[in-house]
Protein backbone atom coordinates (compact mmCIF):
# COMPACT_ATOMS: atom_id res chain seq x y z
CA UNK A 1 0.00 0.00 0.00
CA UNK A 2 1.35 3.36 -0.73
CA UNK A 3 -1.07 5.50 1.12
CA UNK A 4 -2.84 7.46 -1.76
CA UNK A 5 -2.98 11.23 -0.60
CA UNK A 6 -6.96 12.84 -0.29
CA UNK A 7 -6.24 14.50 -3.61
CA UNK A 8 -5.54 10.86 -5.65
CA UNK A 9 -8.71 9.82 -4.32
CA UNK A 10 -10.96 12.64 -5.04
CA UNK A 11 -9.73 12.07 -8.56
CA UNK A 12 -9.90 8.66 -9.08
CA UNK A 13 -13.73 8.92 -7.24
CA UNK A 14 -14.58 11.80 -9.43
CA UNK A 15 -13.13 9.27 -12.35
CA UNK A 16 -15.89 6.90 -11.56
CA UNK A 17 -18.68 9.04 -11.08
CA UNK A 18 -17.91 10.92 -14.79
CA UNK A 19 -17.74 7.56 -15.78
CA UNK A 20 -21.13 6.50 -14.18
CA UNK A 21 -22.93 9.56 -15.24
CA UNK A 22 -22.10 9.10 -18.94
CA UNK A 23 -22.87 5.62 -18.57
CA UNK A 24 -26.11 6.60 -17.95
CA UNK A 25 -26.31 10.36 -20.15
CA UNK A 26 -30.12 10.54 -20.95
CA UNK A 27 -30.57 11.39 -17.08
CA UNK A 28 -28.18 14.21 -17.55
CA UNK A 29 -30.56 15.24 -20.06
CA UNK A 30 -33.78 15.18 -18.65
CA UNK A 31 -32.39 16.82 -15.45
CA UNK A 32 -31.19 19.41 -16.98
CA UNK A 33 -34.50 19.79 -18.36
CA UNK A 34 -36.43 19.74 -15.21
CA UNK A 35 -34.74 22.77 -13.76
CA UNK A 36 -34.77 24.61 -16.54
CA UNK A 37 -38.48 24.01 -17.20
CA UNK A 38 -38.86 24.21 -13.18
CA UNK A 39 -36.73 27.79 -13.21
CA UNK A 40 -39.57 28.75 -16.21
CA UNK A 41 -42.56 27.86 -14.50
CA UNK A 42 -41.95 29.57 -11.61
CA UNK A 43 -40.33 32.77 -12.93
CA UNK A 44 -43.38 32.81 -15.45
CA UNK A 45 -45.45 32.36 -11.90
CA UNK A 46 -44.16 35.64 -10.26
CA UNK A 47 -44.09 38.00 -13.36
CA UNK A 48 -47.87 37.46 -13.34
CA UNK A 49 -48.02 38.83 -9.80
CA UNK A 50 -47.75 42.85 -9.53
CA UNK A 51 -47.70 43.12 -5.96
CA UNK A 52 -46.91 40.48 -3.52
CA UNK A 53 -46.04 40.35 0.34
CA UNK A 54 -42.32 39.59 -0.85
CA UNK A 55 -41.53 43.00 -2.11
CA UNK A 56 -42.95 44.85 1.53
CA UNK A 57 -40.71 41.97 3.64
CA UNK A 58 -37.88 41.06 1.29
CA UNK A 59 -37.30 44.08 -0.98
CA UNK A 60 -37.63 41.88 -4.03
CA UNK A 61 -41.02 40.86 -6.88
CA UNK A 62 -42.61 37.99 -6.04
CA UNK A 63 -40.42 36.20 -9.26
CA UNK A 64 -36.78 37.35 -7.76
CA UNK A 65 -38.30 35.49 -4.85
CA UNK A 66 -39.09 32.43 -6.27
CA UNK A 67 -36.24 31.98 -9.21
CA UNK A 68 -33.97 32.73 -6.04
CA UNK A 69 -35.62 29.92 -4.11
CA UNK A 70 -35.89 27.27 -7.10
CA UNK A 71 -32.12 28.15 -8.35
CA UNK A 72 -30.80 27.42 -4.88
CA UNK A 73 -32.99 24.93 -3.92
CA UNK A 74 -30.89 21.72 -4.47
CA UNK A 75 -28.11 23.05 -2.53
CA UNK A 76 -30.48 22.07 0.23
CA UNK A 77 -33.32 19.89 -0.42
CA UNK A 78 -30.94 17.01 -1.74
CA UNK A 79 -28.88 16.80 1.21
CA UNK A 80 -30.69 14.36 2.94
CA UNK A 81 -29.97 11.37 -0.21
CA UNK A 82 -26.78 13.02 -1.19
CA UNK A 83 -24.61 10.16 -0.40
CA UNK A 84 -27.42 7.91 -1.24
CA UNK A 85 -26.40 6.88 -4.45
CA UNK A 86 -22.80 5.41 -2.30
CA UNK A 87 -24.47 3.12 0.04
CA UNK A 88 -26.33 0.27 -2.13
CA UNK A 89 -26.34 -2.64 -0.37
CA UNK A 90 -24.19 -4.71 -2.54
CA UNK A 91 -21.49 -2.14 -2.24
CA UNK A 92 -21.33 -1.28 1.58
CA UNK A 93 -19.81 -3.88 2.77
CA UNK A 94 -16.86 -4.38 0.40
CA UNK A 95 -16.51 -0.41 1.12
CA UNK A 96 -16.39 -1.10 5.17
CA UNK A 97 -13.50 -3.95 4.59
CA UNK A 98 -10.99 -1.33 3.27
CA UNK A 99 -8.89 0.86 4.79
CA UNK A 100 -10.40 3.95 3.38
CA UNK A 101 -13.03 5.19 6.32
CA UNK A 102 -16.37 5.23 5.73
CA UNK A 103 -16.65 9.02 6.33
CA UNK A 104 -14.36 9.79 3.82
CA UNK A 105 -15.37 7.64 1.43
CA UNK A 106 -18.60 9.33 1.81
CA UNK A 107 -17.40 12.65 1.83
CA UNK A 108 -14.81 12.48 -1.56
CA UNK A 109 -17.01 10.44 -3.50
CA UNK A 110 -19.50 13.36 -3.39
CA UNK A 111 -17.57 15.78 -3.44
CA UNK A 112 -17.99 16.36 -7.46
CA UNK A 113 -21.91 15.75 -6.86
CA UNK A 114 -21.33 18.86 -4.49
CA UNK A 115 -19.51 21.08 -6.65
CA UNK A 116 -21.88 20.53 -9.49
CA UNK A 117 -24.71 20.82 -7.25
CA UNK A 118 -23.38 24.06 -6.85
CA UNK A 119 -22.44 24.74 -10.32
CA UNK A 120 -25.82 24.28 -12.32
CA UNK A 121 -27.46 26.61 -8.93
CA UNK A 122 -25.38 29.56 -9.95
CA UNK A 123 -25.91 28.64 -13.59
CA UNK A 124 -29.58 28.74 -13.30
CA UNK A 125 -29.79 31.57 -11.26
CA UNK A 126 -27.77 33.47 -14.04
CA UNK A 127 -30.08 32.09 -16.55
CA UNK A 128 -33.17 33.27 -14.49
CA UNK A 129 -31.71 36.33 -13.88
CA UNK A 130 -31.31 37.35 -17.17
CA UNK A 131 -34.41 35.84 -18.70
CA UNK A 132 -36.72 37.61 -16.87
CA UNK A 133 -34.65 40.50 -16.28
CA UNK A 134 -34.40 40.39 -12.81
CA UNK A 135 -32.56 42.65 -10.64
CA UNK A 136 -30.64 41.88 -7.17
CA UNK A 137 -28.11 43.82 -5.24
CA UNK A 138 -25.62 41.12 -4.79
CA UNK A 139 -23.08 40.68 -1.39
CA UNK A 140 -21.19 38.34 -2.84
CA UNK A 141 -19.35 37.54 -0.09
CA UNK A 142 -22.41 36.61 1.75
CA UNK A 143 -23.54 34.75 -0.88
CA UNK A 144 -20.71 32.06 -0.72
CA UNK A 145 -20.64 32.22 3.13
CA UNK A 146 -24.53 30.85 2.67
CA UNK A 147 -24.37 28.53 0.41
CA UNK A 148 -20.81 27.44 2.21
CA UNK A 149 -23.37 26.79 4.95
CA UNK A 150 -25.87 25.10 3.03
CA UNK A 151 -23.39 22.62 1.47
CA UNK A 152 -22.36 21.88 5.42
CA UNK A 153 -25.94 21.73 6.43
CA UNK A 154 -26.93 19.36 3.00
CA UNK A 155 -23.69 17.06 3.88
CA UNK A 156 -25.21 16.76 7.83
CA UNK A 157 -28.50 16.08 6.39
CA UNK A 158 -26.70 12.97 4.02
CA UNK A 159 -24.85 11.56 7.09
CA UNK A 160 -28.18 11.68 9.16
CA UNK A 161 -30.14 10.43 5.70
CA UNK A 162 -27.38 7.29 5.67
CA UNK A 163 -27.31 6.93 9.29
CA UNK A 164 -31.13 6.42 9.49
CA UNK A 165 -30.98 4.28 6.23
CA UNK A 166 -28.25 1.54 7.81
CA UNK A 167 -30.54 0.96 10.61
CA UNK A 168 -34.20 1.14 9.55
CA UNK A 169 -33.47 0.41 5.93
CA UNK A 170 -35.27 3.00 4.23
CA UNK A 171 -35.05 7.06 4.78
CA UNK A 172 -39.13 7.74 3.72
CA UNK A 173 -40.02 8.57 7.18
CA UNK A 174 -37.43 11.09 7.38
CA UNK A 175 -37.75 12.65 4.18
CA UNK A 176 -41.84 12.74 4.88
CA UNK A 177 -40.70 14.43 8.07
CA UNK A 178 -37.92 17.01 6.29
CA UNK A 179 -39.27 17.96 3.32
CA UNK A 180 -43.47 17.46 3.05
CA UNK A 181 -43.85 20.34 6.16
CA UNK A 182 -40.70 22.09 4.80
CA UNK A 183 -41.37 21.94 1.06
CA UNK A 184 -44.58 24.78 2.76
CA UNK A 185 -42.63 26.23 6.10
CA UNK A 186 -38.62 26.34 4.64
CA UNK A 187 -39.14 29.99 2.98
CA UNK A 188 -38.02 28.10 -0.17
CA UNK A 189 -41.43 29.17 -2.52
CA UNK A 190 -43.68 30.47 0.14
CA UNK A 191 -42.56 33.23 2.20
CA UNK A 192 -42.85 32.15 5.99
CA UNK A 193 -44.90 36.07 6.49
CA UNK A 194 -48.06 34.78 5.15
CA UNK A 195 -47.88 31.64 7.44
CA UNK A 196 -49.89 31.07 10.15
CA UNK A 197 -47.65 32.31 13.24
CA UNK A 198 -47.66 29.10 14.74
CA UNK A 199 -46.22 27.80 11.21
CA UNK A 200 -43.53 30.36 11.41
CA UNK A 201 -42.50 29.62 14.72
CA UNK A 202 -41.67 25.96 13.56
CA UNK A 203 -40.12 27.44 11.09
CA UNK A 204 -37.26 28.75 12.65
CA UNK A 205 -36.35 24.87 13.21
CA UNK A 206 -35.62 24.01 9.87
CA UNK A 207 -32.24 24.02 8.12
CA UNK A 208 -33.91 25.47 4.75
CA UNK A 209 -35.63 28.35 6.41
CA UNK A 210 -32.01 29.78 7.54
CA UNK A 211 -30.64 28.68 4.00
CA UNK A 212 -33.16 30.74 1.81
CA UNK A 213 -33.52 33.60 3.85
CA UNK A 214 -30.07 33.99 4.09
CA UNK A 215 -29.59 33.64 -0.07
CA UNK A 216 -32.22 36.65 0.35
CA UNK A 217 -30.54 38.86 2.63
CA UNK A 218 -27.28 38.48 0.17
CA UNK A 219 -29.34 39.35 -2.91
CA UNK A 220 -30.63 42.28 -1.04
CA UNK A 221 -33.22 42.04 1.33
CA UNK A 222 -32.76 43.73 4.78
CA UNK A 223 -35.15 41.27 6.75
CA UNK A 224 -32.54 40.66 9.15
CA UNK A 225 -29.06 41.67 10.09
CA UNK A 226 -26.60 39.68 7.76
CA UNK A 227 -24.33 38.88 10.60
CA UNK A 228 -26.38 37.58 13.05
CA UNK A 229 -28.36 35.26 10.33
CA UNK A 230 -25.28 34.02 9.07
CA UNK A 231 -24.26 33.40 13.10
CA UNK A 232 -27.47 31.72 13.57
CA UNK A 233 -26.94 29.34 10.11
CA UNK A 234 -23.57 28.28 10.96
CA UNK A 235 -24.44 27.68 15.05
CA UNK A 236 -26.80 25.45 13.05
CA UNK A 237 -25.05 24.24 10.65
CA UNK A 238 -22.45 23.03 13.47
CA UNK A 239 -25.17 21.61 15.74
CA UNK A 240 -26.74 19.77 12.84
CA UNK A 241 -23.48 18.32 11.61
CA UNK A 242 -22.11 16.97 15.55
CA UNK A 243 -25.26 15.72 15.51
CA UNK A 244 -24.84 14.09 11.99
CA UNK A 245 -21.63 12.60 12.82
CA UNK A 246 -22.48 11.24 16.51
CA UNK A 247 -25.44 9.51 14.47
CA UNK A 248 -23.36 8.23 11.71
CA UNK A 249 -21.23 6.51 14.43
CA UNK A 250 -23.98 5.02 15.95
CA UNK A 251 -25.33 3.31 12.76
CA UNK A 252 -21.83 2.27 12.11
CA UNK A 253 -21.36 0.57 15.56
CA UNK A 254 -25.41 -0.89 15.10
CA UNK A 255 -24.03 -2.57 11.74
CA UNK A 256 -21.00 -4.25 12.72
CA UNK A 257 -23.20 -5.32 16.22
CA UNK A 258 -26.07 -6.80 14.39
CA UNK A 259 -24.81 -7.83 10.99
CA UNK A 260 -27.69 -6.12 8.97
CA UNK A 261 -25.91 -4.62 5.93
CA UNK A 262 -27.60 -5.44 3.44
CA UNK A 263 -31.41 -4.99 2.09
CA UNK A 264 -33.56 -4.98 -0.79
CA UNK B 1 20.35 -3.12 28.36
CA UNK B 2 20.76 -0.05 25.99
CA UNK B 3 21.62 -2.67 23.03
CA UNK B 4 19.44 -5.42 24.39
CA UNK B 5 15.88 -2.70 23.83
CA UNK B 6 17.69 -1.74 20.72
CA UNK B 7 17.61 -5.50 19.32
CA UNK B 8 14.09 -6.22 20.82
CA UNK B 9 12.80 -2.87 18.96
CA UNK B 10 14.27 -3.99 15.63
CA UNK B 11 12.89 -7.81 15.98
CA UNK B 12 9.54 -6.06 16.48
CA UNK B 13 9.93 -3.91 13.02
CA UNK B 14 10.33 -7.20 11.49
CA UNK B 15 7.16 -8.73 12.83
CA UNK B 16 5.15 -5.52 13.00
CA UNK B 17 6.44 -3.15 10.59
CA UNK B 18 8.20 -0.07 10.23
CA UNK B 19 4.78 2.35 11.23
CA UNK B 20 5.41 1.27 15.27
CA UNK B 21 8.75 2.58 15.30
CA UNK B 22 10.52 5.99 16.43
CA UNK B 23 13.58 6.74 13.77
CA UNK B 24 16.16 8.95 15.75
CA UNK B 25 19.10 11.16 14.06
CA UNK B 26 21.39 8.62 16.29
CA UNK B 27 19.32 5.47 15.20
CA UNK B 28 16.36 3.50 16.22
CA UNK B 29 14.78 3.49 19.56
CA UNK B 30 12.48 1.36 21.58
CA UNK B 31 8.52 2.56 21.04
CA UNK B 32 7.04 3.58 23.93
CA UNK B 33 4.06 1.11 24.20
CA UNK B 34 6.62 -1.38 24.32
CA UNK B 35 8.30 -0.12 27.38
CA UNK B 36 5.76 0.18 29.34
CA UNK B 37 4.72 -3.73 28.17
CA UNK B 38 5.01 -6.72 31.19
CA UNK B 39 6.88 -9.42 30.18
CA UNK B 40 4.21 -11.65 29.47
CA UNK B 41 2.62 -8.78 27.48
CA UNK B 42 5.09 -8.36 25.29
CA UNK B 43 5.63 -12.21 24.95
CA UNK B 44 1.84 -12.15 23.91
CA UNK B 45 2.18 -9.54 21.58
CA UNK B 46 5.72 -11.22 19.50
CA UNK B 47 3.22 -14.33 20.31
CA UNK B 48 0.16 -12.96 18.15
CA UNK B 49 2.76 -11.14 15.45
CA UNK B 50 3.97 -14.10 14.67
CA UNK B 51 0.39 -15.76 14.18
CA UNK B 52 -1.63 -13.89 11.22
CA UNK B 53 -4.98 -14.61 12.55
CA UNK B 54 -6.03 -15.39 16.24
CA UNK B 55 -9.22 -16.18 17.49
CA UNK B 56 -9.87 -16.69 21.04
CA UNK B 57 -13.45 -18.22 22.39
CA UNK B 58 -15.49 -15.74 19.45
CA UNK B 59 -19.23 -15.98 20.34
CA UNK B 60 -21.36 -14.30 18.26
CA UNK B 61 -25.50 -13.99 18.42
CA UNK B 62 -27.60 -12.31 16.14
CA UNK B 63 -31.05 -11.51 16.85
CA UNK B 64 -34.05 -13.49 15.42
CA UNK B 65 -36.16 -11.25 12.80
CA UNK B 66 -39.51 -12.93 11.99
CA UNK B 67 -41.64 -11.66 8.94
CA UNK B 68 -44.04 -9.03 10.20
CA UNK B 69 -47.39 -10.72 10.68
CA UNK B 70 -45.37 -13.76 12.59
CA UNK B 71 -44.80 -13.36 16.51
CA UNK B 72 -41.19 -14.52 17.80
CA UNK B 73 -40.54 -14.04 22.01
CA UNK B 74 -38.88 -10.31 22.23
CA UNK B 75 -35.09 -10.32 22.26
CA UNK B 76 -34.69 -14.05 21.59
CA UNK B 77 -31.40 -14.56 19.78
CA UNK B 78 -29.91 -17.01 17.41
CA UNK B 79 -26.07 -18.10 18.30
CA UNK B 80 -24.19 -18.60 15.11
CA UNK B 81 -20.84 -18.76 16.37
CA UNK B 82 -20.10 -20.56 19.86
CA UNK B 83 -16.29 -20.06 21.76
CA UNK B 84 -14.22 -20.28 18.36
CA UNK B 85 -11.13 -21.06 18.64
CA UNK B 86 -8.00 -20.88 16.23
CA UNK B 87 -4.62 -19.90 15.00
CA UNK B 88 -3.45 -19.58 11.33
CA UNK B 89 0.07 -19.18 11.00
CA UNK B 90 1.84 -16.30 8.76
CA UNK B 91 2.11 -17.64 5.03
CA UNK B 92 -0.30 -20.43 6.13
CA UNK B 93 -3.58 -21.89 4.25
CA UNK B 94 -6.08 -22.45 6.21
CA UNK B 95 -9.80 -23.84 5.07
CA UNK B 96 -13.22 -23.77 6.95
CA UNK B 97 -15.53 -26.25 5.85
CA UNK B 98 -19.03 -25.76 6.63
CA UNK B 99 -22.57 -26.61 5.23
CA UNK B 100 -24.44 -23.67 4.58
CA UNK B 101 -25.41 -21.84 7.54
CA UNK B 102 -23.09 -22.90 9.77
CA UNK B 103 -21.30 -20.09 10.43
CA UNK B 104 -18.26 -19.61 7.88
CA UNK B 105 -19.53 -16.98 6.05
CA UNK B 106 -20.04 -14.91 9.74
CA UNK B 107 -16.41 -16.02 10.82
CA UNK B 108 -14.91 -14.02 7.67
CA UNK B 109 -17.49 -11.25 8.39
CA UNK B 110 -16.47 -11.42 11.84
CA UNK B 111 -12.50 -11.48 10.33
CA UNK B 112 -13.07 -8.61 8.14
CA UNK B 113 -14.30 -6.53 10.63
CA UNK B 114 -17.88 -5.98 9.58
CA UNK B 115 -19.46 -7.40 12.19
CA UNK B 116 -18.06 -7.40 15.78
CA UNK B 117 -17.89 -10.48 18.32
CA UNK B 118 -19.99 -10.76 21.38
CA UNK B 119 -17.17 -12.25 23.59
CA UNK B 120 -13.62 -13.81 22.93
CA UNK B 121 -10.99 -11.99 21.08
CA UNK B 122 -9.90 -12.05 16.97
CA UNK B 123 -6.38 -10.60 16.28
CA UNK B 124 -5.21 -10.39 13.19
CA UNK B 125 -1.46 -9.46 13.10
CA UNK B 126 -1.56 -8.70 16.45
CA UNK B 127 -4.37 -5.91 15.57
CA UNK B 128 -7.42 -5.94 17.77
CA UNK B 129 -10.67 -7.07 15.70
CA UNK B 130 -12.84 -4.35 17.51
CA UNK B 131 -10.56 -2.12 18.86
CA UNK B 132 -8.34 -1.75 15.94
CA UNK B 133 -10.30 -2.47 12.95
CA UNK B 134 -8.54 0.27 11.20
CA UNK B 135 -5.38 -1.28 11.89
CA UNK B 136 -6.58 -4.61 10.90
CA UNK B 137 -8.17 -3.79 7.68
CA UNK B 138 -4.65 -2.84 6.55
CA UNK B 139 -3.82 -6.11 6.74
CA UNK B 140 -6.51 -7.99 5.06
CA UNK B 141 -7.75 -8.50 1.43
CA UNK B 142 -11.61 -9.75 1.61
CA UNK B 143 -13.59 -11.67 -1.01
CA UNK B 144 -16.84 -11.89 0.37
CA UNK B 145 -19.80 -14.46 -0.66
CA UNK B 146 -21.51 -11.96 -2.19
CA UNK B 147 -18.79 -11.48 -4.90
CA UNK B 148 -20.28 -9.53 -7.42
CA UNK B 149 -21.10 -7.00 -4.44
CA UNK B 150 -20.20 -3.40 -5.50
CA UNK B 151 -19.19 -3.41 -8.92
CA UNK B 152 -20.90 -0.63 -11.25
CA UNK B 153 -22.28 -3.10 -13.96
CA UNK B 154 -22.34 -0.27 -16.64
CA UNK B 155 -18.42 0.41 -16.11
CA UNK B 156 -15.55 -1.89 -17.36
CA UNK B 157 -13.59 -3.75 -14.60
CA UNK B 158 -10.62 -1.85 -14.95
CA UNK B 159 -12.41 1.37 -14.01
CA UNK B 160 -14.16 -0.63 -10.84
CA UNK B 161 -10.94 -2.16 -9.85
CA UNK B 162 -9.25 1.14 -10.34
CA UNK B 163 -11.71 2.70 -7.78
CA UNK B 164 -11.05 0.05 -5.56
CA UNK B 165 -7.35 0.66 -5.69
CA UNK B 166 -8.08 4.05 -4.51
CA UNK B 167 -9.93 3.07 -1.89
CA UNK B 168 -7.45 0.67 -0.81
CA UNK B 169 -5.46 3.83 -0.97
CA UNK B 170 -3.40 2.60 -3.50
CA UNK B 171 -1.57 5.47 -5.93
CA UNK B 172 -3.18 5.41 -9.62
CA UNK B 173 0.00 4.54 -11.62
CA UNK B 174 0.60 1.53 -9.01
CA UNK B 175 -2.91 0.39 -9.26
CA UNK B 176 -2.72 0.25 -12.99
CA UNK B 177 0.55 -1.87 -13.23
CA UNK B 178 -1.23 -3.85 -10.65
CA UNK B 179 -4.52 -4.47 -11.84
CA UNK B 180 -2.83 -5.18 -15.56
CA UNK B 181 -0.87 -7.91 -13.80
CA UNK B 182 -3.57 -9.75 -11.66
CA UNK B 183 -5.91 -9.74 -14.45
CA UNK B 184 -3.44 -11.06 -16.69
CA UNK B 185 -2.81 -14.30 -13.95
CA UNK B 186 -6.24 -14.68 -13.58
CA UNK B 187 -6.88 -14.71 -17.03
CA UNK B 188 -8.73 -11.97 -17.99
CA UNK B 189 -6.83 -9.66 -20.09
CA UNK B 190 -8.96 -9.28 -22.89
CA UNK B 191 -11.76 -8.58 -20.92
CA UNK B 192 -10.87 -5.77 -18.39
CA UNK B 193 -12.13 -3.10 -20.92
CA UNK B 194 -15.49 -4.71 -21.34
CA UNK B 195 -18.50 -3.70 -18.90
CA UNK B 196 -18.99 -5.99 -15.76
CA UNK B 197 -22.43 -6.77 -16.92
CA UNK B 198 -21.30 -8.70 -19.99
CA UNK B 199 -18.80 -11.38 -17.43
CA UNK B 200 -19.91 -14.32 -16.88
CA UNK B 201 -20.54 -15.92 -13.22
CA UNK B 202 -17.24 -17.15 -13.32
CA UNK B 203 -15.39 -13.88 -14.58
CA UNK B 204 -17.34 -12.01 -12.12
CA UNK B 205 -15.77 -14.02 -8.91
CA UNK B 206 -12.61 -13.47 -10.56
CA UNK B 207 -12.70 -9.96 -10.88
CA UNK B 208 -13.78 -9.94 -7.05
CA UNK B 209 -10.44 -12.35 -6.23
CA UNK B 210 -8.42 -9.33 -8.25
CA UNK B 211 -10.05 -6.96 -6.12
CA UNK B 212 -9.11 -8.55 -2.59
CA UNK B 213 -5.65 -9.11 -4.13
CA UNK B 214 -5.47 -5.46 -5.38
CA UNK B 215 -3.64 -4.15 -1.58
CA UNK B 216 -1.18 -6.70 -1.61
CA UNK B 217 -2.43 -7.16 2.10
CA UNK B 218 -0.89 -10.29 3.70
CA UNK B 219 -4.24 -11.92 4.80
CA UNK B 220 -6.56 -13.08 2.40
CA UNK B 221 -9.93 -13.65 3.87
CA UNK B 222 -12.01 -15.69 0.58
CA UNK B 223 -15.66 -16.47 1.68
CA UNK B 224 -16.70 -19.09 -1.23
CA UNK B 225 -13.71 -17.72 -4.03
CA UNK B 226 -15.16 -20.72 -6.51
CA UNK B 227 -18.49 -20.43 -6.02
CA UNK B 228 -20.04 -20.68 -9.45
CA UNK B 229 -17.47 -20.78 -11.33
CA UNK B 230 -16.52 -23.54 -13.76
CA UNK B 231 -14.02 -26.38 -12.76
CA UNK B 232 -11.03 -25.03 -15.40
CA UNK B 233 -11.20 -21.90 -14.07
CA UNK B 234 -11.43 -23.43 -10.67
CA UNK B 235 -8.24 -24.98 -10.83
CA UNK B 236 -6.60 -22.11 -12.14
CA UNK B 237 -7.45 -20.16 -9.30
CA UNK B 238 -6.55 -22.66 -6.62
CA UNK B 239 -2.93 -23.00 -8.46
CA UNK B 240 -2.73 -19.23 -7.97
CA UNK B 241 -4.12 -19.11 -4.49
CA UNK B 242 -1.72 -22.06 -4.00
CA UNK B 243 0.98 -19.90 -5.95
CA UNK B 244 0.33 -17.03 -3.46
CA UNK B 245 0.60 -19.00 -0.49
CA UNK B 246 4.34 -19.95 -1.81
CA UNK B 247 4.81 -16.45 -1.18
CA UNK B 248 3.99 -16.09 2.15
CA UNK B 249 0.36 -14.98 2.17
CA UNK B 250 -2.25 -15.99 4.55
CA UNK B 251 -4.71 -17.69 3.38
CA UNK B 252 -8.16 -18.43 5.22
CA UNK B 253 -10.52 -19.48 2.89
CA UNK B 254 -14.89 -20.93 4.17
CA UNK B 255 -15.83 -23.50 1.44
CA UNK B 256 -18.84 -25.71 1.59
CA UNK B 257 -16.94 -27.69 -0.54
CA UNK B 258 -14.05 -30.39 0.57
CA UNK B 259 -12.57 -30.75 -2.32
CA UNK B 260 -11.59 -27.09 -2.81
CA UNK B 261 -10.06 -27.52 0.83
CA UNK B 262 -8.31 -30.45 -0.50
CA UNK B 263 -6.92 -28.81 -3.55
CA UNK B 264 -5.57 -25.93 -1.21
CA UNK B 265 -4.17 -27.62 1.32
CA UNK B 266 -3.17 -26.90 4.48
CA UNK B 267 -5.08 -26.93 7.55
CA UNK B 268 -8.76 -27.38 8.03
CA UNK B 269 -11.51 -27.32 9.88
CA UNK B 270 -14.70 -27.70 10.18
CA UNK B 271 -18.06 -25.94 11.30
CA UNK B 272 -20.97 -26.97 12.66
CA UNK B 273 -23.88 -24.70 14.27
CA UNK B 274 -21.17 -22.44 14.89
CA UNK B 275 -19.10 -25.09 16.70
CA UNK B 276 -15.76 -26.30 15.30
CA UNK B 277 -16.33 -29.75 15.00
CA UNK B 278 -13.33 -31.40 13.52
CA UNK B 279 -10.00 -29.41 13.12
CA UNK B 280 -7.73 -32.85 11.92
CA UNK B 281 -8.17 -34.30 8.31
CA UNK B 282 -9.20 -37.50 9.95
CA UNK B 283 -11.88 -35.52 12.50
CA UNK B 284 -13.30 -34.19 9.59
CA UNK B 285 -13.22 -37.30 7.02
CA UNK B 286 -15.24 -38.95 10.01
CA UNK B 287 -17.43 -36.03 10.26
Amino acid sequence: MTGESVTGQLFAFAKREVKARIAYRMTIVTSTVSVLTGLLAYGLLGRTSIVSVTTSTYGMTLASFLVSGVAFAPLITNGLGMFGNYIYPGQIEEIMTMPTSFRRYLLLSSALPISISVGSAALSFTVGVFLFGLAFSYNFPALIAVVVLGVVTSIALGFLGVAFQLVYKQTSVLSWLLYAFTGVAGNMLVPTQVLPQVVQDISFLTPQYYFFTGIRIALGSELAPLLLMLGIFAAYAGILIALALFSLERALRFLRRNGTHGWA
Amino acid sequence: MERAATSVAVWLDLLVGEEHLHFHPRGISIPETYLSLRVSDLRWKILTHMTAIVLKNVRKTFRRRAEVGFSRKRGERREVLRDITLEVGDGKTFCVLGRNGSGKTTLVRVLSTLIEPDGGEGLVFGFNLVKEPEKVRKHIGVMLNSGEGGFHWRLSALANLEYYAALYRISASTARIRIANLLRELGLEDRGVDQFQSYSTGMRRRVALVRALLSDAPVLLLDEPTLGVDPWSTENIHNYLLELAKQGKTILCATNNPAEARALGGRSCMLEEGVIVASTTEEIIAS
